[in-house]
């Protein structure tokens, strides 16, 4: 194989090197299951994991809540990003907003989102409202740090030539720093939402009825391994589906932006 | 990266459609948090439980509507972890929770704003000990690896047993773990004994090197689940404590009457099924109306509360995992229970 930088594959390629490594992982899972090598409640066999998927749809109305995890990682996202990426273009694009503000956010960023719940549950409550919360804490400090270098790298030329132009600083910041950033902010988006998914189960540990994750730690109380991988599966589907969202929405938007 | 002048444009625009676009949802969201709070009905009674078969009458309570007849607005609420779930009582978010007698008498002295109202069950066999085959007694745990949860019935199961045969926790290596992990840390054979639960206890058993040791079944009286309310509610609302405490009864009587009904609503609740609902129904015993007047010493002749709790907070301050012990007298109320049924 030739391997050159940077060299980009055909789609059928692509697609035909990213199944490799889903089929190899999913071999390993077969001879450990079915091999009995690790004991069922371990890890259950694909067999067992299948026929859980289609229990949870058809009798235990999974859907609902696949619904209600996704409106939960969707709204604390997108509050997240509403908030993080003005405040991070304005870190990036001054010094003052940095100084004030990146210290702070990165101190903050390395405390985990579940030490929070005992605070988030005497100011919020248990419901809706703590749940977005904690998926906020998880987002938007790591998010608004990444969107503050995204701009912060806009290149200098940029600028300087726009202020050449004769633009004034609303100019020089709605039309150069936003829109160069905007492509690279769409990739922070595509990788935070990520996280937000896999916070789902500290969320989902305080008063959820319903969600994916709620099932999953109901499930591992009474050892049901399938179900546990059946939602592990879920949200990797919904993961893709967001990045797939993500990446396609890119090359809408951002064309420009490819080399 | 250089951007030409007609696509500048384009991608300004986009930009600019993308923050208007997040602003409306997210100022939609806002708005319907408001209104989700305006109804103003009766002033709900949270009840917080987690996963756990002995605690689904609840569930029965609420779907039967046995809350709703007696008059009161009940939400039974899922917290499983027991921190939140005590974070969120002595918030007053939630009125009432499930606890356990020998961790309510470590949650008491550390600030648990809680008073116990009734007994719910005793573990009847639902907890217990495995160990490696070559152990035969408590004494053989010396020196021993052993897997429990700090601050839960396993730890207390255990100190219970050492003080018992004059050890304590200083003679056996501890790993502190959540229930489920050091059941799987014993079948995976990496600890010499666990202080767990059901499905685990059947799974060690089934291990070529593990033994079931001892279970609650051995020791009745020393686990058991209780039902506690919010000191703020205790005056301020006996009324609707008593009416979850007859929803609480009525329940019960509708799994005697109707076990398959009933037992279908718990798996629905729990995500199992009725069989093994049926099956985990076993390793517990609920307290009856009666059970629990004697429990309280109302019509036995001794208090078995208090003489339990004092001797479990005994056992945590031992252990220092309190300061200072609570009275048992202190911290219950069976009015409730005794006028329960008085017009």
């Amino acid at each position: 194989m030739d391997l050159k930088f940077k060299e980009k594959l055909s789609y059928k390629r692509y697609a035909r090197f990213s199944s490799i490594t889903f089929i190899l992982f999913f071999l390993l899972w077969c001879i450990l299951s079915y091999g009995g090598l690790v004991q069922h409640y371990f890890l259950p066999s694909p067999t067992d994991v299948i026929r859980d998927l289609y229990i949870l749809f058809l009798h235990d109305g999974f859907m609902t809540d696949v619904i209600d995890s996704f409106m939960r990682v969707f709204t604390g996202f997108l509050i997240s990003a509403v908030l993080a990426i003005p405040i991070g273009i304005l870190m990036g694009s001054f010094h003052y907003f940095d100084a004030l503000l990146s210290p702070f956010f990165g101190y903050i960023r390395f405390m985990p989102a579940s030490a929070f719940i005992p605070l988030l549950i005497l100011w919020l409550g248990i419901g809706f409202t703590e749940k977005i919360a904690i998926l906020f804490i998880s987002i938007f400090f790591y998010l608004v740090l990444f969107v503050a270098d995204i701009a912060r790298n806009v290149k200098r030329e940029l600028i300087e030539t726009a202020v050449t132009l004769g633009a004034n600083k609303r100019q020089v910041l709605w039309k150069v720093i936003v829109p160069a950033s905007m492509p690279g902010i769409w990739d922070a988006m595509r990788i935070m939402v990520g996280v937000g998914w896999t916070t789902l189960v500290i969320v989902e540990i305080v008063g959820a009825q319903t969600g994916i994750a709620a099932m999953m730690i109901e499930s591992q109380r009474f050892l049901k391994t399938g179900r546990i991988i059946a939602g592990i599966i879920t949200i990797g589907f919904l993961g893709l589906i967001c990045d797939f969202f993500f990446k396609k929405t890119y090359n809408i938007f951002f064309k420009w932006a490819e080399d | 990266m250089y951007m030409e002048g007609g696509m500048k444009r384009v991608n300004h625009k986009s930009s600019a459609v993308f923050i208007v676009v997040s602003i409306v949802i997210v100022s939609l969201m806002v708005f319907s948090f408001g209104c989700e709070k305006k109804p103003k009905e009766q002033k709900p009674f949270n009840i917080a439980i987690a996963s756990w078969v002995g605690f689904a009458p609840f569930y029965i309570a609420d779907e039967k509507g046995f809350f709703k007849e007696g008059g009161l607005n009940a939400k039974v609420l899922k917290i499983e972890d027991q921190g939140a779930r005590r974070s969120a009582f002595n918030s007053g978010q939630i009125q009432g929770m499930v606890d356990t007698l020998d961790s309510f008498a470590n949650g008491v002295p550390q600030g648990l704003r809680g008073t116990m109202v009734l007994k719910i069950d005793d573990s009847f066999g639902g907890d217990g000990i495995v160990v490696k085959k070559n152990i035969n007694s408590i004494k053989d745990l010396r020196g021993k690896t052993v897997a429990y949860t700090q601050g839960l019935p396993p730890q207390f199961f255990l100190l219970y047993l050492l003080k018992k045969e004059g050890l304590s926790s200083k003679d056996i290596k501890s790993l502190y773990m959540d229930a489920g992990d050091a059941g799987a840390a014993f079948v995976a054979g990496k600890v010499d004994a666990a202080v767990t639960w059901e499905p685990w206890l059947s799974k060690a058993k089934e291990t070529k090197h593990g033994k079931l040791f001892l279970t609650s079944k051995d020791y009745p009286g020393l686990i058991m689940d209780i039902f506690i309310v919010n000191n703020d509610v205790v005056e301020s609302r006996k009324e609707d404590i008593k009416k979850v405490l007859r929803a609480w009864f009525k329940a019960l009587k509708y799994i005697s009457e109707q076990p398959n009904d009933a037992g279908a609503i718990m798996a629905k609740n729990l995500g199992l099924n009725t069989e093994e609902v049926l099956g985990m129904l076993e390793g517990l015993k609920f307290a009856s109306y009666d059970d629990n007047l004697n429990y309280f010493g109302i019509k036995g002749e001794k208090n078995n509360f208090v003489e339990t709790f004092n001797a479990a907070s005994e056992i945590w301050k031992e252990e220092g995992l309190i300061a200072k012990t609570a009275d048992g007298n202190s911290v219950y109320n069976a009015s409730f229970l005794v006028d329960l049924y008085k017009k």
